[in-house]
């Protein structure tokens, strides 16, 4: 294996890792922050004890999250040394920036996860609110730097000397507002349908108590409230990429040749330079990425084949996410719609309490949301990993876009491979421990379902 | 040799920030290391006490650890941003060690919350907490190493390439055994941090077996302190000259300053002996970095010469000043929450959460549905009605507090925004007065 595509693999497999612990870190504080709240101003047990729970977990996904984050850190000076002198001082602001909302989110981690038995309730639950903003805050520079790459701005270079930088200018390249809104909506989208996949799993499975419909009720609200604006975004984020990076969005929509009238295309796969099968809509990508039908869209053939991205993996990265965009809204229309119906019958019936029973989770109506929940779960996942690796894979085989070649900036000594080898046995190690501890602690609480029940059988801290 | 006073000034932010750089090297020496000590400890745990020495350990660092990992991200994106052909060099010519010390990070974090959060009983706990203190051996020893290698002036940086060997600069003596330094230093600090926590807690058998630990560690770290200094004679000819020139009396305060650590540990002044073990790792840090000024890594790279442009430099100066200030008080709070006095609130969260009725408020009341008597609430048992009615008179309490939040909150805002439209009033005679001059003229 080579240099350059070892440090590749070992790139991409450390950002895949972190980044499901990245989202996770941006958006569980933002559910803790809601269900602590609810739970201290409703005084109800079962919101404190599924925060309670979450906050076991989180002690570990965040410092998993944590480790991986360093080592994206030092793997970008490790594994691409020349990337990071050429754009250290033009982008690496943004990483110190980060820096700090780290040091921050890891702060009021350690004051949120071991205070329970010192702080006062609002206190304990206000700490939610700068671990929350330090966790959005670091995924937006963070995605600000990652921007910088596709669309650089804010600097000159001449003859490899930078004669003109605006860190600045260069953190708010044009990419920077919606890529960084698209990865944060995202974050919050994933972490509230995978919440909602696992008590819907529990919920599937029969145990129905106020505990697990709770669960299922937040996480679902919260993301199907925002998985409509997460497609909305995602279009403006793809009509960016049409005026920036047109080869990027040739290779998603597997466009070989430049056409006016482009067709949109859904699902198929690229044979040598045709598609097999998929569905054609006329004229549809046109109209998508520049509001008018008749204009052209760049094929790949414009530049020579040693700029094509690697379209294969690109056009099914970027489907898989459109499917998981697809459903997120079409659940969501879906669950507010049977819910509102539920809420609407109660309040006709007279009912006590209008929101009693109004979680469509009975009959066939309530399998289907069930499953869509724990389906749009694993979804929304693989959808931000997809999402990167469009982003990623479609700037290929830039690592500066129109600036510098990936295979210009790899390490010079030895033993990449070597490198890949042991990560990768770290990142399988890492993960299958935190299945297994994360799957106790699931089984491990099943039966304290109170938080009163949790705090006598001793929770994470001291 | 030093550059002029003109050429600082300059370049007064390049050395502004490396300046900052170095006091983040020490605050990384003194937090990384006094939790990798902790790690080591674990490692070395002995005697009659054993578990209950490494259950104080991982209690001191459960909190803080996270926290603490960021002093390094701090000096690698500072570094790559102030400094970027530095970083080149360091992360090209000490590839290995770097890469080692950051898999000893890595399994240090995550070995740690493993172990805490394994099922008690399982052979697994087991496994993760002997990574968890190996880990923690790699870490002070390779960044040692690292540091070795750069004091020891064989790292070269000519024409945009790194020419010295990937090995032999870390793999020298002089290197290894400032690893081996480094390593001594962060069990000094743990071992002190521990009898200080020992002392709170009044637990006479802990503070014995630590402050035996931190006067042993301290002699073997004097001992390897003495061997690194007689191997940069021959070394690092360029440090050892300035050690004892330029930087002598740093050099004397550090030797002296670690007899006084020893002399406080003995004498039972366990707080001054913690301040004093800072002290010595500033003063340690301090001798090595006005040893090798005006260079950055010696002899290729200076200060000046490997600054990123002012610009970024400024950029950088002024998020980490916003950064200190943003984190510091946090970084206190949580020193403070943890490590200063059992500190706790009236009612705490946990109170709160257990002694909460099961329900307390129907949307049916905003929708004016028809009510039904509450059901009486279960009759608690004695000790819980006594907190109840605690928590009854806290949660006025509460009520109150909340209500002058609100009100400081509002009272806030409307002075942000009054003063904004002040702002803008004032601004708007300034242009408006211009526009006057201008017609005028």
């Amino acid at each position: 294996m080579s240099q350059v595509s070892a440090a590749r693999a070992q790139f991409g497999i450390s950002l895949a890792f972190h980044i499901i612990f990245a989202a996770i870190g941006v958006g569980l504080p933002a559910m803790m922050f809601v269900a602590e709240g609810i739970g201290l101003f409703k005084r109800d047990q079962d919101w404190y004890a599924l925060v309670r729970r979450w906050s076991i977990a989180f002690a570990i996904l965040y410092a998993i999250g944590a480790v991986s984050g360093t080592i994206i850190e030092y793997d970008l000076g490790l594994l691409w040394p020349s990337f990071m002198r050429y754009s250290g001082g033009i982008v690496g602001a943004a990483f110190l920036m980060e820096a700090v909302a780290f040091m921050l989110e890891g702060i009021f981690l350690g004051i949120y996860l071991f205070s329970w038995k010192r702080l006062s309730p609002v206190a304990h639950w206000l700490s939610t609110v700068p671990l929350a903003a330090a966790g959005l805050a670091s995924a937006e520079i963070v995605v600000a730097a990652n921007a910088w790459m596709q669309t650089p701005t804010g600097f000159h270079m001449q003859n490899g000397n930078l004669t003109f930088v605006d860190p600045l200018g260069a953190m708010n390249n044009p990419y920077t507002p919606v890529e960084s809104f698209h990865m944060s909506l995202g974050s919050y989208e994933a972490t509230a349908f995978g919440v909602a996949a696992v008590y819907g799993w529990a919920i599937l499975r029969g145990r129905r108590t106020g505990y697990e419909r709770k669960g299922f009720f937040l996480g679902m609200a919260i993301a199907t409230m925002i998985a409509p604006l997460q497609v909305w975004v995602g279009d403006i984020n793809a009509e960016l990429v049409a005026s920036f990076q047109p080869i990027k969005l040739a290779a998603m929509e597997l466009v070989f040749h430049t056409q006016s009238y482009a067709p949109e295309l859904l699902g198929g796969w690229p044979n040598g330079q045709s598609v097999e099968f998929g569905l054609r809509i006329p004229s549809l990508l046109s109209w998508l990425a520049w509001h008018d039908i008749s204009h052209p869209v760049q094929g790949l053939d414009s530049v020579s084949q040693f700029y094509w991205p690697p379209y294969q993996y690109v056009h099914f990265e970027w489907q898989l996410m459109l499917l998981a965009g697809g459903a997120g809204a079409g659940l969501a229309a879906f669950f507010w719609f049977f819910y509102g119906l539920n809420v609407y019958r109660n309040i006709r019936r007279g009912a006590k309490h209008i929101t009693e029973n109004a979680l469509p989770i009975d009959g066939l109506v309530g399998k289907l949301t069930l499953f869509g929940g724990v389906a749009l779960g694993f979804l929304t996942f693989s959808a931000i990993l997809m999402g990167w690796g469009v982003t990623e894979m479609g700037r290929q085989p830039w690592v500066v876009y129109n600036h510098l070649l990936v295979a210009d900036a790899v390490q010079p000594a030895a033993g990449i491979p070597v490198s890949l080898l042991v990560f990768v046995s770290i990142y399988v190690l890492l993960g299958l421990t935190l299945i297994y501890l994360l799957l106790r602690i699931g089984r491990h609480t099943i039966e304290l379902r109170t938080a009163r029940a949790m705090v006598a059988a001793g929770g994470d801290e001291e | 040799m030093i550059p002029s006073a003109a050429a600082i000034h300059a370049h007064i932010f390049a050395y502004i920030n490396a300046f900052v750089l170095w006091l983040n090297i020490i605050a990384f020496a003194v937090f990384q290391g006094s939790d990798s000590g902790a790690g080591i400890w674990y490692l070395f745990a002995s005697g009659p006490l054993t578990e209950h020495q490494r259950e104080s350990l991982g209690s001191e660092i459960a909190p803080l650890w996270e926290a603490n990992e960021t002093w390094s991200v701090f000096l690698v994106t500072g570094i790559f941003t102030t400094f970027p052909a530095v970083f080149y060099t360091l992360v090209v010519g000490l590839f290995y060690p770097l890469s080692i010390a950051l898999i000893g990070l890595v399994f240090f974090g995550a070995a740690f919350e493993f172990y805490k959060h394994a099922p008690p009983d399982r052979r697994v706990r087991y496994v993760w907490r002997w990574i968890f203190a190996i880990a923690a051996l790699l870490v002070p020893f390779f960044f040692g190493a690292v540091a070795g290698a750069v004091a020891s002036g064989d790292l070269h940086y000519v024409h945009g390439h790194v020419t010295s060997d990937y090995w032999t600069t870390w793999t020298q003596p002089f290197a290894l055994c400032v690893g081996l330094f480094a390593v001594g230093i962060c069990m000094v600090l743990a071992a002190t941090f521990q009898t200080v926590q020992a002392k709170r807690t009044n637990d006479a058998a802990l503070l014995s077996a630590f402050r035996q630990r931190a006067i042993i560690s301290g002699a073997f770290t004097a001992l390897a302190g003495a061997v690194a200094a007689a191997l940069a004679i021959f070394y690092a000819p360029y440090l050892w000259s300035n050690l004892v020139g330029r930087a002598l009396p740093f050099t004397l305060a550090a030797v002296l300053d670690g007899l006084l650590v020893a002399a406080a540990l003995l004498l039972g002044y366990f707080r001054a002996a913690r301040a004093l073990v800072v002290t010595e790792v500033a003063l340690i840090l301090g001798a090595w970095g006005i040893a090798q000024f005006p260079y950055f890594i010696p002899p290729d790279l200076t200060i000046e010469g490997t600054a990123s442009p002012k610009p970024t430099q400024i950029v950088a100066f002024v998020s980490g000043i916003i950064g200190i200030f943003l984190f510091m008080p946090a970084f206190y709070y949580l020193i403070y929450l943890f490590q200063g006095s059992s500190r706790r609130a009236r009612v705490t969260a946990d109170e709160w959460a257990q002694h909460s009725p099961e329900r307390a408020f129907e949307w049916s009341a905003v929708f004016g549905g028809v009510g039904e008597a509450a059901s009486p609430p279960p009759t608690p048992p004695a000790k819980v009605k006594q907190v109840a009615s605690r928590i009854k008179t806290a949660s006025g309490h509460l009520a109150r507090r909340t209500m002058r939040l609100a009100g400081i909150t509002a009272a806030s805002i409307a002075f942000t925004v009054g003063m904004s439209l002040l702002q803008r009033y004032r601004r708007e005679r300034i242009e408006s007065r211009e526009r006057r001059e201008r017609i005028l003229t």
